[in-house]
């Protein structure tokens, strides 16, 4: 009869102390989420944090900091998703000025030359050496802290010990109510804010080329911005008024055209006047005229060209 | 040994294993998480940045605006706890002052518009 059940029992056994084991570790002690690093928020948090390093960079000017602070979110491409946060942030309704102040990063650190014009941001750099005497709260696969990586020379590279009481993350694994994304009011204009004086000089008008294509079927505007390497400058506020209204829009949006690449779509027989936001001169233009082979007429679609002296 | 102590020796090796699985072999990976679980330095710095906007914005509301970000410590508490995470970890004078200005101005701001506080 005993050697009959044999040793399923041990199996068993086994089966059910996995299921505790699993039990206790994801059930009755989760993992509480605390101490963690900016690469890990929500996309949502992250876009908050990356415009508070903008807005900070607006009011300071100091790029170094603002570099080293966004090298905590581990962006592929951190220039050309400031001016995308910066096209988003303009076509959902946010602050203009803190579209504007992503942009001015981005255009900034494009036109570093400690970014090695496309964008890669170097990341705070580990130190092996230094793990075994970490805090032993601290993820295994964590950045410096800004404390070792965004400041001067006067912090140390010590590494942190435990937060301050009163500053003390309480672990959640819910968003606070006070950080939806929703309410916009949090974001105001702020029409006092300066530029940044880390701004490069003004772009200067270039050249200006006519594109005929029947198939486009509307009259473009093609912006292309580039700084004095002729790599397009992603970001740049370009301003365009006519008689009786103004638009705004930055290159960048479409980056499969190129960084430094903008359009616009002209409504025929208008006159516009356009220029970069941050000064140089300003172009007089409307749709162009073209024909084709049989003689039939369509609006063609101009190229603008600015680039760095 | 009896059948009974090996079963318990068994479901000491299967808790051994869930374990094993859920803390080594697939623990959890930190995404999407929340402001508040900052660690206390980033959380300092994000203090700094937004000191560093107050310093040119002269904007309270907007200081505390951006406070909120951190989850729902009084802003206070927050500008505070940045002060004294700098003077642990050795912030530049600069920066500390930059700190304190928002502290003052908060302090002067919050008993008049107490209600909007996060």
């Amino acid at each position: 009869m005993r050697n009959k059940r044999g040793s399923w029992y041990l199996l068993t056994g086994v089966l059910l102390g996995i299921t505790l084991g699993l039990l206790y570790a994801w059930v009755i002690s989760p993992t509480q989420y605390r101490d963690t690093t900016p690469v890990s928020l929500h996309p949502e948090y992250k876009d908050i944090y990356r415009a508070a390093i903008a807005s900070s960079f607006s009011a300071t000017g100091d790029l170094k900091r603002a570099t080293a602070r966004l090298a905590l979110l581990h962006d592929d491409d951190p220039v050309g998703v400031l001016a995308a946060q910066s096209q988003r942030y303009l076509a959902e309704g946010y602050s203009y000025t803190e579209a504007q102040a992503l942009a001015n990063l981005s255009a900034a650190l494009e036109q570093s030359p400690e970014s090695e014009s496309t964008q890669q941001i170097p990341e705070p750099e580990d130190d092996p050496g230094a793990t075994s005497s970490l805090s032993p709260t601290r993820p295994r696969d964590e950045t410096l802290a800004p404390s070792e990586t965004v400041s001067t020379a006067r912090r140390t590279n010590t590494p942190q010990t435990s937060g301050t009481p009163a500053i003390t993350s309480t672990p959640s694994t819910s968003p606070s109510p006070t950080l939806s994304r929703t309410p916009l009011p949090t974001f105001t204009p702020l029409p006092t804010r300066t530029l940044t004086p880390t701004l490069s000089p003004p772009f200067v008008f270039a050249n200006q080329a006519l594109f005929c294509d029947p198939d486009v079927g509307e009259s473009q505007l093609r912006i292309l911005v580039t700084n004095s390497a002729g790599e397009g400058v992603p970001g740049v506020e370009i301003i365009i008024q006519w008689d009786g209204g103004e638009d705004r829009f930055f290159t960048g949006l479409k980056p499969e055209m190129g960084w430094g690449y903008a359009d616009y779509v002209m409504a025929p027989q208008v006159d516009y006047s356009l220029h970069i936001a941050n000064g140089g001169e300003s172009v007089d233009i409307s749709s162009p005229e073209c024909s084709d082979d049989e003689g039939e007429r369509y609006w063609g679609s101009w190229q603008l060209t600015f680039t760095h002296p | 040994m009896s059948r009974w102590i090996r079963f318990f020796i068994a479901i000491l090796i299967g808790i051994g294993i869930g374990l094993l699985y859920a803390w080594v072999l697939n623990p959890v990976e930190y995404v999407d998480t929340t402001p508040n679980s900052l660690r206390g330095d980033y959380q300092s710095d994000y203090v700094l940045m937004v000191a560093e906007v107050y310093q040119v914005e002269q904007d309270p509301t907007l200081a505390v605006q951006q406070l909120a970000f951190l989850g729902n410590k009084t802003p206070l508490k927050m500008v505070q706890g940045a002060i004294d995470f700098g003077n642990q970890e050795g912030y530049p004078k600069a920066d500390l002052a930059v700190l304190k200005k928002l502290l003052q101005g908060l302090q002067s701001w919050a008993p008049t518009s107490e209600g909007t506080t996060p």
